[in-house]
């Protein structure tokens, strides 16, 4: 009898080697996209890392900064929702992780306690456009073509989550400068 | 948190992302360059950007492991991320149908590590002209196998393949690191079967490396009998092949 070992994916030493190139590039990047919204640098390292372990796994070899920018976003999201993470996420915020933030004179400015709250009352898409609007300051065209849809789609999403923030008592205004 | 007002429209952190890369075109680019010459809101976000990071080394499956054994995973959200990369290393590599899971495996024994004697399963999945069957129970040459493990969650498993036909063992895959248990967690690399008689297919698991040479020394019963096994068989012995 003979038995053979063979590779299943033969090009997967290539596709790590593309994987960890954009590790190194974008690493950074997506590290702070995802302090902005978990709020603590531990968690979201390990965010950041799921996406590119997943990456190799699946093998896929080009990967730019906006999808792995969306990438990110939906994980951080999934964090969010479970309630088993929220304590944890809430009580290890470090604010400083957020950066500055900027306001549009008609902007609320949404603490992560209060995103937390949205996702739950949000559809999925529209808890992406809140993400991208209040913590990414995407623009409107932007999350359109992030998330492939148009315009006016981004618009009534966007209205949902204005409506949804008006509801749960509105954003925090913060310390202009 | 300081709030900053824009004195336009805020400069994405995307764009700001990449234009710190070079990623955007000319004309884009020198917006944005105007934009943060007079924007100190926006140029206080790119100040940010700036900052030096250095990366944590991306994790291979023995950082994992470690992972595991310090008890990190299953506390922290980076547990359940790598969990599910690994789920969904499964599915794809091997795009499994939606059929039902067979138990497929036969339990030769309890393994080490003390994983109780029916906790330690093993399933076979066959790739047969680009159809995925989860349980098959025969081979032909030209089929491609892959195995499953299932076992305790938080468990770290060493092992080592083993394919025995009457007293011929051969191991068909590379060593490799040991894995994070969980369910139908897949063995790195896959394998072909070619022989005329019924084979065992035995997983040999521990907690400790595996030592593939001292296996090698073993005999076939005493090596089945510290393992896991399932058994195939020839397609052409398959019963509803037989006259």
């Amino acid at each position: 009898m003979a038995t053979h070992a063979f590779p299943l994916e033969p090009r997967a030493e290539d596709a790590n080697n593309r994987s960890m190139d954009a590790y190194l590039r974008y690493g950074p990047a997506l590290l702070r996209k995802a302090c902005r919204m978990v709020g603590n640098s531990a968690d979201a390292e390990d965010v950041v890392q799921a996406v590119f372990i997943e990456l190799v796994q699946r093998g896929r070899r080009e990967a730019d900064l906006p999808y792995l920018f969306r990438a990110v976003t939906t994980r951080c999201l999934n964090l969010l929702r479970d309630a088993g993470n929220r304590r944890r996420l809430l009580e290890r915020q470090e604010p400083a992780l957020r950066g500055p933030v900027r306001t549009r004179c008609d902007d609320e400015v949404i603490v992560i306690d209060l995103m937390v709250k949205l996702v739950d009352c949000l559809d999925r898409d529209a808890a992406e456009v809140l993400v991208y609007r209040y913590f990414d300051d995407l623009t409107q065209d932007e999350i359109a073509s992030l998330q492939g849809v148009s315009r006016k789609t981004v618009g009534a999403r966007l209205a949902r989550v204005r409506q949804a923030v008006a509801s749960l008592g509105g954003g925090m205004s913060g310390e202009v400068s | 948190m300081s709030v900053h007002l824009c004195t336009g429209e805020p400069l994405s952190w995307l764009r700001l992302e990449r234009y710190r890369l070079g990623e955007l075109s000319g004309p884009e680019r020198d917006a944005v360059a105007a934009h943060l010459d007079a924007c100190p809101a926006c140029a206080a976000c790119l100040a940010m950007a700036n900052q030096k990071i250095t990366l944590a080394p991306l994790p291979e499956p023995p950082s994992l492991v470690s992972r595991i054994r310090r008890g990190l995973v299953g506390q922290s959200p980076a547990g359940a991320g790598l969990r599910v990369a690994f789920a969904l290393a499964a599915l794809a590599l091997l795009v499994l149908p939606g059929g039902k899971s067979k138990q497929g495996a036969r339990l030769a024994s309890r393994a080490g590590l003390g994983i109780k004697g029916g906790d330690l399963t093993i399933a076979l999945v066959r790739e047969r002209n680009g159809i995925v069957e989860h349980g098959a129970s025969t081979f032909a040459p030209e089929d491609r196998w892959k195995v499953l493990v299932t076992c305790p969650t938080e468990q770290v498993l060493f092992w080592d393949l083993a394919v025995v036909e009457d007293e011929h063992v051969t191991f068909p895959l590379l060593p490799s690191s040991p894995i994070a248990c969980g369910n139908h967690v897949p063995l790195p690399g896959a394998f072909r079967l070619a022989a005329d008689r019924l084979v065992e297919v035995c997983l040999v698991g521990n907690g400790d490396p595996v030592d593939r040479g001292a296996l090698s020394t073993m005999d076939a019963k005493s090596l089945t009998s510290g393992a896991t096994c399932t058994t195939v068989q020839p397609a052409q012995q398959d019963p509803g092949h037989l006259p």
